[in-house]
């Protein structure tokens, strides 16, 4: 038997070796673990470059790919600056018939637009399988586009195209509008807007307080000082203007009668001020009426009543808004009827225009129809003897609420295209390979829609 | 002769006790854990401890059974022999699998034929080729590099689909030396192995005749196999063959037993030879695991055979087969 010493030798030895090990195969891992790295870029090169010609690649490891069994992997392509450029999915999706379709897709990592598709061959008897001709016609009609994609049917008016709809007559240019009074909160919103060539590309919906000693609506949310009921403000406001982005006209963001919306997922507060703010930019950018020019009539309006602007006046804050509410003279940009009942309100560059005794230049496109097949006009929103929730104007085409592809409601469909002649299916393989990689970037960015 | 010699079979003749050489295994052992457990994480783990804790219940539950131990003595060689299991399985291995595999060890290869220090073949290694036979879809679960967490554990129950291992050809030595690639838990990390087999060395509770000659048969030999084989043959292929074969791992922790292979140095080298040239023969035909595990079985039963001769021919009564050099 061992003695007690022998048995001490023994722990120690252990320890001892336990000790060499970890640091031979930790050190070794890490020596040996560069050249393992090369050899896995070399392999991704080797099946992404054909879709995704990037420096690196990175295998994305999340739990949402759980959710999507058709996915094998998804990776994001780096340049040599280490940015990111691009995702790379590779998935097989099942046609109607059980075939299954292996592919690769590559997207743009900022705007999700096709950069790249590639068949990556299922074996067996039961892969899908395009010929390289039809693949080379889908790949024509579909790189580019942004994912999620539909079906341009012959029977839809080409201006159903939704990637096509802007509102007509946008000047490019920074524009801006906000309330002029605060809510019972103190708050003023404001819209600012940013249209480029004629598409509006960037916006903001934020609100400043006129107590100075409050945040901004919105940081003031994220903190915790500003509460509403369901996802807190700054972020309601933010799937708000990306749904705006998406859709570009304010209208088509569905508002109901009582200020709320159904259409954009997570938002459920109030977006009346939003709506009317964004028109009012959208109005100004119509004419030519930039932020420089709304910040000068605001002056002036502040001039007419105080004999000060908002500098002298000392309304101005750290962001160069007019901290200031005309609640104590609603007079000057309020609409009254005959009877003095307030039926509307009037914007800035009007109230200026009545102060000044100029004559406004008509905005040309105002009340104007965007399809103008129907000489119906959608731009005025008319609540009354319209469904809730819903386009006004009546033509069934231009409904929001309509349909959806592959689970994909139709008013979070980006492109629409059209199947490649004698190749529906096939398209409509692809289409939908593309349409699961929009699902699974949506969860996996928890995109609101 | 001490009483625990006596656990020991008839052809040993060394003054190092039976746990000993056991408690020296399992601390030879340890960098292979350490391995297994930073490469595969927490499966890893408990593939071990579970190969480890099974063998040892098993080996009691059969000593009960046929009253052969009353309690006083712990057999270290169930630990030993399910850690080797352990090691030599893939780690995304069920449990179901390595509990089939320490049963045919403990009950068939080594209670049968009378317990620890009786066994004609080595347990692990058997135990290991009967899975690798009767269950060859469940020993091929190698997830490697960005599709193996360390923290999963459902490979433990559920059985994946078999995975194709990569080619090794473009691994870099030092790859191969680390064990940085996809293989078993604890035979690929050569910088352990060598570790372990230094050691032992150094305690003396290894016989060196048969490792080396088997190590020098196969690198002597492996050109004409692959000559032969395909016509063509490279350096690093031999290489790579070595490292990453699971020869190294056999060669010290199995080759080297004191109780299943020969004792005399002309008898252990002519089964170390054997060995490495059956190897090579079985290669192209067979899985890599048992290409490498079957000559081992098939040297076992030679063992004694060899011993017999060797001590016959040699006319000598030199107690030769002394390891103990302290």
């Amino acid at each position: 038997m061992m003695t007690h010493a022998q048995l001490k030798q023994f722990i120690a030895e252990a320890i001892l070796l336990l000790i060499v090990g970890a640091a031979m195969v930790i050190g070794s891992y890490f020596i040996s673990q560069d050249n393992a790295n090369k050899r896995v870029q070399n392999e991704y090169h080797s099946r992404f470059d054909v879709v995704l010609d990037s420096y690196s690649y990175e295998k994305v490891k999340s739990k949402a790919l759980n959710d999507f069994p058709e996915i094998k992997g998804v990776y994001i392509g780096y340049n040599a600056a280490g940015s990111p450029e691009g995702y790379v999915v590779d998935l097989t999706v099942k046609s109607p018939e059980g075939k299954d379709l292996g592919i690769l897709v590559a997207l743009d990592y900022e705007s999700t637009r096709i950069v790249g598709l590639s068949l990556n061959n299922v074996s067996g008897d039961n892969a899908y399988v395009i010929d390289e001709n039809n693949m080379n016609q889908i790949k024509d009609k579909l790189i580019g586009r942004q994912i999620p994609l539909a079906f341009l049917t012959e029977e839809k008016p080409d201006d159903d195209d939704t990637e096509n709809i802007t509102v007509p007559g946008l000047r490019d240019g920074v524009y801006y509008a906000q309330r002029l009074y605060d809510d019972r909160n103190k708050y003023i919103d404001y819209v600012e807007m940013e249209v480029q060539n004629g598409m509006i590309t960037k916006i903001k919906w934020d609100a400043f307080c006129t107590d100075r000693t409050n945040k901004d609506r919105s940081e003031a949310s994220l903190r915790g000082a500003y509460e509403i009921s369901g996802l807190d403000w700054a972020t309601q406001s933010y799937n708000l203007c990306h749904a705006l982005l998406e859709c570009q006209d304010p209208d088509r963001l569905a508002m109901k009668s009582n200020g709320t919306t159904d259409i954009v997922d997570g938002v459920t507060c109030d977006i009346r001020p939003f709506v009317d703010l964004a028109k009012e930019c959208i109005s100004y950018s119509q004419v030519g009426y930039n932020k420089d020019s709304y910040m000068a009539g605001l002056n002036m309006i502040l001039f007419h009543l105080y004999q000060d602007n908002a500098y002298g006046l000392e309304l101005l804050n750290d962001d160069g808004h007019v901290v200031f509410s005309f609640e104590e003279t609603p007079e000057i940009y309020t609409i009254y009827n005959e009877q003095e009942v307030a039926i509307g309100f009037i914007g800035v560059r009007q109230i200026e225009a009545n102060i000044t005794g100029r004559v406004l230049e008509e905005n040309p496109y105002e009340n104007k129809n965007r399809y103008s097949n129907d000489g119906q006009d959608i731009n005025a929103v008319d609540y009354d003897g319209s469904e809730d929730g819903l386009n006004s104007g009546g033509n069934v085409d231009n409904q929001i609420i309509s349909d959806s592809i592959d689970d994909i409601p139709m008013s979070e469909v980006a492109s629409l295209v059209e199947p490649v002649p004698d190749a529906y299916d096939d398209t409509r393989m692809v289409v939908k390979a593309c349409n699961t990689c929009y699902k699974f970037l949506k969860e996996y960015l928890n995109w609101k829609v | 002769m001490s009483k625990d010699m006596k656990q020991l079979a008839p052809f040993i003749h060394t003054e190092k006790s039976a746990p000993y050489i056991y408690l020296t295994f399992l601390a030879a052992l340890v960098p292979c854990v350490v391995y297994a457990i930073f490469y595969y994480g927490l499966r890893a783990a408990i593939l071990i401890l579970f190969c480890m804790i099974s063998f040892v219940l098993s080996d009691t539950f059969c000593m009960r059974l046929t009253r052969r131990r009353t309690g006083d003595y712990f057999d270290l060689s169930s630990l030993v022999e399910g850690l080797l299991i352990a090691l030599m399985l893939p780690p995304d291995t069920t449990l179901l699998t390595a509990l089939t595999a320490v049963l045919f060890a403990s009950v068939v290869t080594k209670q049968v034929f009378g317990g620890a220090g009786s066994n004609i073949v080595n347990p692990a290694c058997a135990g290991r080729l009967f899975i690798e036979l009767v269950w060859p879809t469940g020993v091929q679960g190698f997830a490697y590099g960005e599709s193996n967490s360390k923290m999963a554990l459902l490979s433990l129950i559920v059985q994946k689909q078999p995975d194709t291992l990569p080619s090794y050809e473009h691994l870099s030595l030092l790859e191969l030396l680390s064990g940085n690639y996809p293989s078993m838990i604890g035979t690929a990390c050569i910088i352990c192995l060598m570790i372990g087999g230094i050691f032992l060395t150094l305690k003396g509770t290894i016989r060196l005749y048969s490792p080396v000659s088997y190590l020098i048969t196969i690198m002597a030999l492996y050109p004409i196999s692959m000559l032969i084989e395909t016509k063509s043959f490279s350096f690093d292929g031999l290489i790579i063959y070595i490292l990453s074969s699971g020869a190294v791992f056999v060669a010290v922790f199995i080759l080297g037993d004191l109780t299943t292979m020969p004792s005399r140095f002309a008898s252990g080298v002519f089964a170390g030879v054997t060995c490495g040239v059956l190897t090579l023969i079985t290669k192209p035909f067979l899985a890599p695991m048992v290409s490498v595990l079957a000559p081992v079985i098939a040297v076992n039963f030679m063992s004694f055979v060899l011993d017999f001769f060797s001590k016959t021919l040699s006319r000598r009564k030199i107690r030769s087969r002394e390891v103990d050099v302290s």
